[in-house]
């Protein structure tokens, strides 16, 4: 080893300056008169001159990975607004891969408009998986409120939920059969059987369209169904008077 | 055609002299960027960079100077500014794995030198800051002045060349060691 030996800074300094061409042609001429009858001067700057050597040598030497520029593509040269460029180029900036045209880079007549910046072929890319991605949120978004809403109507509905009260009462109405009416003009009669336990078929004959009580005290109504357009006779055991609904009620 | 019509062609939008410069210089410029990052991914992320960047650029080559030059002194910025937003210096050095070319008359013995001599400057190098190491690239690769690479730079020539003379000092001591060992083992 020959640390101790190691020259001062200065001499190296001085040195580079000398073959640098760096030293004022003063120094310079009492430098090289010293190199003339120092022997260490002499080996040092030989040293320095080797170390540069295979510094720039090493400088110089292949680099591991060379043939992985291969892989890189070409940015081309595409005017546009300065909006776009700064969206583009900043793209580009992140991505490795410019554009695909690289080996067989063919110009077109519109791409050939000047530099200004970096365009790739690539560009739109960004935008549709931006767009697509936009489009995937929304459709998750709309689910997951469908999915929140049928939910709610289920388990979170205060009816299913005990103790839970909204404080509004809520009537359904109901489609309630019209009153029957009382036509006793009418004439005209129809026969039905009547089915009871004691007598499985009875006639009764009853006007059409009417509604009565019977000598039995049975109420006799006669309605029509609206899907079939067929009639029905409905006969009420028991003793019941008709009478009509007040208006308080 | 030379560097320099290409460079005025691709700066007035001629896609195939543009192209015509990156296929020519992509190795030089991934090289000189392996040598200040010394990683190899680094490396090409940084050429990448550089060749946005000539993209951005070439209209401002006054056509005049040294295409290669110029091209270097952008490599050495932005490798610095690379592993500068990374925050990050070469942990581990990766150790060189080209293939060394083997003439028929080449001494074994001295290839082997060869080969562990660069191998210790790498090292010596991993230990210098990406600065330390652009402004050697600039200096002994391009052949660039002091104070030409301290305006690309932006640092003083002064700092330019103690920068310069400490890092060949330190590859010297190394070097040096390594013969001295050598010598002893003879």
């Amino acid at each position: 080893m020959n640390i101790e030996k190691e020259p001062p800074e200065e001499l190296f300094e001085q040195i580079a300056a000398y073959l640098d061409g760096d030293m004022p042609p003063d120094q310079r001429a009492e430098f090289e008169k010293r190199l003339e009858t120092d022997e260490t001067l002499r080996l040092e700057m030989a040293g320095w001159q080797e170390t540069v050597r295979a510094t720039r040598e090493w400088l110089q030497s292949e680099a591991p990975g060379e043939e992985r520029v291969e892989t890189l593509e070409i940015p081309t040269l595409i005017r546009h607004s300065e909006q776009q460029r700064s969206v583009i180029a900043s793209e580009a900036w992140q991505s490795r891969h410019w554009n695909a045209s690289l080996r067989s880079p063919h110009p077109g007549p519109s791409q050939t408009q000047g530099p200004g910046f970096a365009m790739t072929e690539r560009g739109l890319w960004p935008y549709f998986w931006r767009i697509a991605g936009a489009i995937a949120i929304f459709i998750a978004g709309f689910a997951l409120g469908q999915l929140l809403s049928s939910f709610e109507s289920s388990s979170f509905s205060p009816e299913n939920r005990p103790g839970v009260t909204t404080g509004v009462d809520v009537q359904i109405p109901q489609e309630t059969a019209a009153p029957p009416r009382d036509d006793s003009g009418e004439a005209e009669t129809a026969t039905v059987e009547q089915r009871t336990d004691q007598n499985p078929v009875q006639v009764v004959q009853a006007p059409r369209g009417r509604r009565f009580v019977d000598e039995k005290g049975r109420i006799v109504i006669e309605t029509s169904l609206k899907e079939s357009g067929s009639r029905a006779i409905w006969v009420v055991d028991g003793s019941f008077q008709l009478e009509r609904p007040t208006e308080n009620n | 055609m030379e560097d320099n019509r290409l460079a005025a062609a691709a700066a007035k939008g001629d896609r195939e002299a543009f192209a015509t410069l990156v296929l020519r210089y992509r190795t030089y410029v991934y090289r000189l960027a392996y040598k200040i990052a010394l990683h190899e991914e680094d490396a090409l992320d940084i050429t990448q960079n550089v060749f946005l960047r000539l993209l951005e650029r070439i209209g401002t080559f006054d056509g005049t100077g040294n295409f290669r030059a110029w091209l270097g002194t952008i490599t050495a910025r932005l490798a610095i500014d690379f592993l500068r937003s990374r925050n990050r210096r070469p942990s581990t050095v990766e150790m060189e794995s080209a293939p060394v070319p083997v003439s028929e008359d080449a001494n074994p013995r001295e290839l082997c030198d060869r080969e562990m001599r660069k191998e210790r400057i790498t090292r010596v190098m991993a230990e210098l800051s990406p600065q330390q190491r652009a402004v050697i690239a600039l200096r002994l690769h391009e052949d660039l002045g002091p104070k030409e690479i301290g305006e690309h730079m932006g640092i003083p020539a002064r700092q330019v060349r103690v920068q310069l003379v400490r890092a060949i000092a330190r590859i010297r001591e190394i070097l040096q060691i390594d013969l001295d060992d050598g010598e002893n083992d003879r």
